[in-house]
């Protein structure tokens, strides 16, 4: 839903990464591959199932969580829920509240996503025992 | 003495088993480990076994110590190093060094590094700088990669290491404070921290005007000290006596210079 936000520029992208080289190409057109896009429902699905994984160890949270924040997009709660769920099964709360500290700063001047999904993830949070950097003041300097 | 085949080497020409079935033979005459002054005893076989492959030779007389490549202090035992921080062992042991004092900007890294990151940004910087293992993780905080490498506290102690083991339970049991230390454990700054404001900019432009301010003065103090005097066709009664002559002559009378000249009236146009 936050990816409709940069849609254009992420599918942009994605075409143009995978554009074979064309040399006679009238300008109007495009030359898209014909590789198949990825949903977002597909790609929500994919991470969510990433960290869900019940072995999962601390080196994919990690790499999980940096190549998340490495897209161009706010993760979904969904995502996010298995994440946090990832950090209780590692004995990390120090990362879960990371977590969230860094979909804050994804959300950059657009201020209501960061409340949108503490609202979503409410329940996981009350219900794992995280608490959001607000609460214990660590939002401020 | 000319080497020549031994029989043994030989004996898979004449042999009924297929050359695919035949186990070759290698008999070593231990050329490599005899001088011409040994007696000709016959030949004393080093290795008087199947061949071995290169990968998984025993290669016990080519093993290089494990401290060669190293820097020379290596070498010493730890408890004569000069009076500074012991790195940990592995740190010592590992070949890629690099020596933080040459690499400026890496000072803040170097305090990162360190095993128990927290406690060494106490230390001062009068000591030795120490050589800075790049071969193991590092800890950097970046807003584009939220869980570094390595948490900031390795080296964690007694109290540490209970909460650590309290984390393991229900996270509702843990007071607001057992929740920041444990982050705190795991990194250094917070994303505000991260993001803090400097005040780098106040020293940027500062420097700015300052070496302004000094090219200004050079160019003065050169102004008055180094141009040569002003030629006299400078000065205004040359001028003067210039704009006269070129009037008199009829300098473009047509269009440019004479014409904007009134002649009868003596005066510009």
């Amino acid at each position: 839903m936050f990816r409709a936000v940069v849609r254009l520029s992420t599918s942009g992208v994605r075409s143009l990464a995978r554009t074979r080289p064309c040399n006679s190409v009238p300008l109007a057109s495009r030359c898209y591959s014909h590789a198949k896009v990825e949903t977002d429902e597909e790609f929500d699905a994919r991470w969510v199932t990433y960290f869900s994984k019940p072995d999962i160890d601390a080196w994919e949270l990690k790499k999980g969580m940096n190549t998340l924040i490495g897209y161009d997009l706010v993760p979904e709660p969904k995502i996010l829920d298995s994440a946090l769920r990832a950090c209780r099964r590692l004995n990390d709360l120090a990362s879960a509240i990371r977590i969230l500290e860094a979909v804050k700063d994804k959300s950059g001047p657009y201020k209501d996503i960061y409340p949108y999904l503490i609202q979503e993830l409410q329940p996981t949070l009350s219900e794992l025992g995280i608490s959001t950097p607000e609460e214990l003041g660590m939002d401020k300097l | 003495m000319i080497p020549t085949i031994p029989a043994e080497a030989l004996r898979g020409l004449d042999s009924p088993l297929s050359l695919e079935e035949q186990q070759p033979v290698y008999v070593d005459q231990g050329f490599l480990d005899r001088s011409p002054t040994d007696s000709e005893t016959g030949p004393t076989p080093i290795l008087e076994t199947v061949p071995q492959h290169w990968s998984t030779a025993r290669l016990e007389h080519l093993k290089v110590p494990s401290n060669v490549g190293c820097l020379p202090e290596d070498h010493i035992p730890s408890d004569k190093l000069l009076p500074r921080v012991q790195l940990s062992c592995f740190a010592k042991k590992n070949m890629l060094h690099l020596t933080a004092g040459h690499v400026g900007c890496f000072r803040r890294a170097l305090v990162a590094l360190t095993n128990s990151g927290a406690r060494m940004s106490t230390h001062g910087h009068h000591e030795v700088s120490k050589p800075v293992d790049m071969s193991q993780p590092m800890y950097w905080d970046r807003l584009d990669i939220p869980l570094p490498d390595r948490p900031w506290k390795d080296v964690l102690d007694s109290t540490d290491k209970s909460l650590k083991q309290k984390e393991k339970g229900p996270w509702n049991a843990l007071s607001n404070e057992e929740k920041i230390a444990l982050y705190r454990l795991k990194f250094q700054h917070t994303y505000p921290e991260m993001k803090r404001p400097s005040a780098e900019w106040k020293t940027v432009i500062g420097g700015m005007f300052i070496f302004f301010g000094i090219t200004g003065l050079v160019v003065i103090w050169q102004g008055l000290y180094v141009y040569p005097e002003q030629p006299k066709t400078f000065g205004e009664e040359w001028q003067a006596k210039q704009v006269q002559r070129m009037l008199d002559m009829r300098i473009n009378p047509i269009g440019g210079f004479s014409s904007k000249w009134d002649y009868e009236k003596k005066q510009w146009k």
